[in-house]
């Protein structure tokens, strides 16, 4: 597990994949500004069983509750593999820093753990609240994608972030090696 | 629980592997299938099989009343054409809850979910050509009838004449049921 100051980032399980269905089938979780989707216990599973698709942990608090969702996962282009995250928390939690703090823990761990020297991230146009949490652990905005996610029955304006391994330059958060 | 196809009266519920049994139960009865389809047989695995593998990418919903109960179901499937993929729909309810306005607010709510959630410009549905309850609930929603499709379907020992509708994103507009804002 991931440990943070105020949240942990946990390895997504099997027994998460109810949980998980029923956040990205809601509206206030993921479908405000991401496509719509309604998606099965069992339809759940099933992309947690496989391999190629988003690898997703849990952001749960200190006492254990589960609170949304971060996840990394690859864009396939013909030249390069870029690696890029996404999240997302139940409407209750936000505005606390937890994303952020969550955001922070995912960046240091997919540069420690992997030889990428790039991460990105990209959020619909009237996501502020998403870009804030981007803008607060390093990255920086590139520009914006037209018409590129279909969302809310349109093809809507998305603006693509990265940061580079140079820009992140060490942890900050997974600093501890070793267990006091 | 966050739920997203919600309607006045009924909610859509996107079918699990827990409904199984009930819907079998539905599928297999002739009264529940009515005078217009034939008694069809089919165990639970291969049902269950079905949806896993048909080219056709069935998509059930458990239509639920506010008070849980379940009295049908509305889906949604691929039409494979060689010059196109189209989107129809397929619903029952129950013989029992008939009548009371459910099966059009749940076409409704689908039809909503379908233009919002796909890139899409159409969406259609086929009903006997007798079968009347059907064709209102579909002009209820905004579907216009087309055509008629001779002698189309084998169904009760005869090949059926069956009625086409459909409805554009553009006579659509925008959402009735599903606001786009939570």
């Amino acid at each position: 597990m991931l440990e943070g100051k105020n949240v942990n980032l946990r390895v997504a399980e099997k027994e998460d994949s109810p949980l998980l269905a029923e956040w990205f089938s809601s509206l206030q979780v993921f479908g405000e500004y991401n496509p719509i989707w309604q998606i099965s216990k069992s339809e759940s599973e099933k992309t947690h069983e496989s391999p190629n698709e988003p690898k997703m942990f849990i952001v749960e608090k200190k006492d254990g509750s589960k609170i949304g969702y971060m996840l990394h996962f690859n864009v396939l282009h013909i030249v390069a593999k870029m690696l890029e995250i996404g999240y997302g928390l139940v409407p209750t939690e936000r505005g606390k820093g937890y994303c952020t703090e969550a955001a922070q823990i995912m960046l240091d761990y997919l540069f420690l753990s992997k030889e990428t020297v790039c991460v990105q991230a990209t959020t619909h146009v009237k996501n502020i609240a998403s870009q804030r949490v981007l803008e607060k652990v390093g990255f920086k905005k590139e520009g914006i994608m037209r018409k590129r996610f279909f969302i809310q029955g349109e093809w809507q304006d998305i603006v693509l972030f990265s940061i580079l391994r140079e820009e992140w330059k060490e942890p900050k958060i997974l600093t501890r090696t070793e267990k006091k | 629980m966050f739920r997203l196809l919600e309607g006045k009266n009924v909610n859509l519920k996107v079918m699990e592997k827990e409904d199984s049994p009930l819907f079998a139960e539905w599928v297999n009865n002739p009264e529940f299938l009515g005078e217009y389809f034939s008694p069809l047989q089919r165990s639970i695995a291969e049902m269950e099989k079905a949806r896993e593998t048909s080219p056709f990418e069935f998509k059930t919903f458990i239509v639920e009343k506010k008070d849980g109960s379940k009295i049908g179901y509305v889906s949604h499937y691929n039409m494979l054409h060689p010059s196109a993929t189209v989107l129809e729909i397929g619903y029952t309810l129950v013989p029992s809850e008939r009548g009371k306005g459910y099966c059009s607010e749940a076409v409704k709510i689908m039809v909503d979910y379908l233009f919002l959630s796909k890139d899409i410009v159409r969406i259609q549905a086929h009903t006997d050509v007798r079968n009347v309850a059907s064709q209102k609930v579909l002009e209820k929603a905004g579907f216009k009838r087309e055509g008629i499709l001779r002698k189309s379907a084998f169904e009760r020992g005869e090949w059926r004449d069956f009625c086409v509708y459909s409805i554009l994103r553009e006579e659509w507009k925008e959402p009735k049921i599903l606001t786009k804002t939570p």
